[in-house]
């Protein structure tokens, strides 16, 4: 017991003495400190933004389109038939109702989708529709930006137009488009509806030809009861694997297929490229982080050699002289990454408290605002890297010094 | 016999070139005895009280010290020998400038592992004895060139080592202070009966010196 106090107090007196040492070259602390805070500050912030992004473009995917994932007939999404329409799902009702009994579900939507051309009376124009439940996903598909007229909602004859298509047929809301399409049984039909809104999703090539309609005129224009797809809205996002495992093991026939797997292109390309950008560019801001460090820290330690050969002189081993330069360098590092993990955290939420407003991304037609999302495992983890970066720069500096002769050291000036 | 020194011989390499600093020195320094090693600037003196301290690795001859071969013992012995045995005095004084003289004293008693209670006794005799107890919470930069080598001799006492080894301890000091110094030193030889050895070629270091050990270039002129 008496062995392990007086360890634990020789401990904390080499903790006090690189406390202490801090404040011998007060400009050069000042220049690590400034070093590992900026660092750690930038990764924090990068991090932020990058998470930003990606809840953004998650956000877009989930409640501008897909929801948080769809129900379809097995291997429909993976084969091209003939007629899809005879692989729809044929038993809604049933499908539904088991549906809104599980925990994880806030909402379903019904979809059918199909290719038909519109018309203004002068005008013809294809189009890709969407039959929908206006009114369920009026609430959930939040993140549409209708831009003129509303939203698509209890509407019996409505149709909300894509920017793109609504530009080409020279239509606003109010006017009235006749939609043309084949019948499931090939047989040309058409129902005429009324613009109440005009949408754009910032998806240039999904604006210029996406519209929706109520799933009953989509129904009675295609002539079939059937859905070909169920977008599922649920209570929380990250519910979708327990979703997932219910739904597969209720419903033999269907299978269900996440956002990120439908918005591969946009959604998990954009996510897995994003974590591999940062990937790169936090190696690079570590790197400038661990050099810099090492050259104001090899400074110093080189020209405490003579002290080093002091400590050696009075009984020290080179391991115990390394150990109390690496104490100073947990110390910065320690304090250097919790001031620029605050620092960050207060420029976040003064300055861009609004997100940062950003130019249209690839594929996009819109700016957008990304906020910078922070939360406490970055912080712990920004704080670990930026701590650990002082360690390595400063092992890096001062192993070359510890392992010195220690008549070497006390002849250096 | 403290140290057993045979046929010593030491070089350095400048601009890989050969230095010659002892060639082939043998002494003896018993339990107790006060020894002056002296001679003219690069005679090889500090690099013998190197060698006695342990501090310069071995390069051929032979230093029983306390009995052992100090060739043939480990790193880890050698620092253990450094850290209870020995006790330094530099020249610059070699203080911790962060530390108050109080903690400078203390900080190599907590690399012994003396216990606190004990560790703190020993502070504050050690500084008692060379008249700074009341300046005890005062940084090296808060105190003269003269009271740093006091405290630096206080620290190196209150190890309570076998051996003293001083190198050049008066230099840096006006005579008065240097003669202070040197009353601190055989006073504490006497408290502890330590072995004292001093490498300087200071006069009044010399008339007070129970025996003295010329070098020149790196041998012995004579004792």
């Amino acid at each position: 017991m008496r062995k392990l106090t007086e360890r634990l107090w020789r401990a904390a007196w080499v903790m006090k003495l690189a406390a202490r040492n801090l404040f011998r070259q007060p400009r050069r602390t000042f220049a690590v400190l400034l070093t590992v805070g900026l660092g750690s500050a930038s990764l924090f912030l990068f991090q932020g933004f990058n998470t930003g992004i990606m809840n953004q473009y998650r956000e877009n995917s989930i409640h501008a389109r897909y929801g948080h994932g769809q129900l379809h007939t097995r291997g429909y999404l993976e084969t091209v038939f003939e007629k899809p329409w005879e692989h729809w799902i044929d038993n809604y009702d049933e499908v539904a109702g088991a549906l809104r009994a599980m925990p994880e579900v806030k909402q379903i939507f019904p979809r059918v989708e199909f290719f038909a051309l519109l018309t203004n009376g002068s005008i013809n124009v294809s189009g890709h529709g969407t039959g929908v439940d206006g009114v369920e996903e009026s609430t959930f598909f939040t993140t549409l930006n209708v831009e003129e007229g509303n939203m698509l909602s209890s509407e019996e004859d409505g149709i909300l137009l894509g920017r793109g298509l609504a530009n080409a047929l020279k239509l606003n809301p109010g006017d009235r488009v006749t939609v043309l399409a084949n019948t499931v049984h090939g047989s040309l039909n058409g129902v005429d509806l009324t613009v109440t809104g005009i949408f754009h999703t910032g998806k240039k090539e999904f604006d210029d030809v996406a519209f929706r309609i109520p799933i009953a005129q989509a129904r009675k224009l295609l002539d079939t009861e059937r859905v070909e797809s169920v977008a599922i809205g649920l209570k929380e996002d990250g519910l979708w694997d327990s979703f997932s495992r219910r739904a597969a093991a209720e419903f033999s026939t269907l299978t269900p297929t996440s956002f990120a797997v439908l918005d591969k292109v946009y959604y998990q390309n954009s996510v897995d490229w994003l974590k591999s950008q940062f990937g790169i560019i936090r190696l690079i801001i570590l790197s400038i982080v661990v050099l810099g460090i090492f050259n104001v820290v090899a400074t110093s330690i080189f020209e405490r050699k003579m002290e080093i050969g002091n400590l050696r002189a009075n009984g020290d081993s080179s391991m115990d002289v390394l150990l109390l330069l690496l104490a100073e360098g947990a110390v910065m590092g320690v304090v250097g990454a919790l001031l620029g993990i605050g620092g960050a955290w207060a420029l976040n939420t003064g300055l861009f408290a609004d997100g940062i407003l950003m130019p249209p991304a690839p594929g996009l037609t819109r700016q957008f605002h990304v906020r910078i999302e922070l939360d406490v495992l970055t912080a712990v983890l920004t704080f670990g890297l930026g701590s650990v970066c002082c360690l390595v720069a400063t092992l890096l500096a001062a192993w070359r010094v510890a392992k010195l002769g220690i008549g070497d050291a006390l002849r250096s000036i | 016999m403290i140290y057993r020194a045979r046929d010593l011989h030491f070089q350095y390499w400048l601009d890989r070139h050969p230095v010659p600093a002892l060639r082939g020195v043998s002494l003896e320094i018993a339990e107790g005895e006060s020894l002056v090693l002296s001679g003219p600037s690069g005679s090889g003196k500090s690099t013998l009280l190197s060698l006695l301290g342990l501090i310069e690795p071995m390069q051929a001859g032979s230093i029983r010290f306390l009995g052992e071969e100090v060739a043939a013992i480990s790193e880890d012995r050698r620092n253990g020998l450094r850290r209870h045995e020995i006790g330094f005095i530099f020249q610059n004084f070699q203080l911790f400038p962060t530390l108050s003289a109080e903690e400078n004293v203390e900080y190599f008693l907590i690399r012994q592992g003396i216990p606190t209670l004990e560790r703190k006794k020993r502070v504050k005799h050690a500084l008692e004895s060379v008249g700074l107890w009341n300046r005890r919470h005062h940084r090296p930069l808060e105190l003269s060139g003269g009271q740093r080598q006091r405290v630096a001799v206080a620290r190196a006492a209150a190890k309570r080592p076998k051996v003293i080894l001083a190198d050049e301890p008066t230099a840096s000091l006006d005579q008065q202070t240097g003669r202070e110094i040197l009353s601190m030193l055989d006073a504490l030889r006497s408290e502890h009966r330590a072995t004292l050895v001093i490498a300087s070629h200071d006069p009044m270091v010399l008339e007070r010196a129970g025996r003295i050990y010329r070098l020149a270039d790196g041998l012995e002129v004579n004792s």
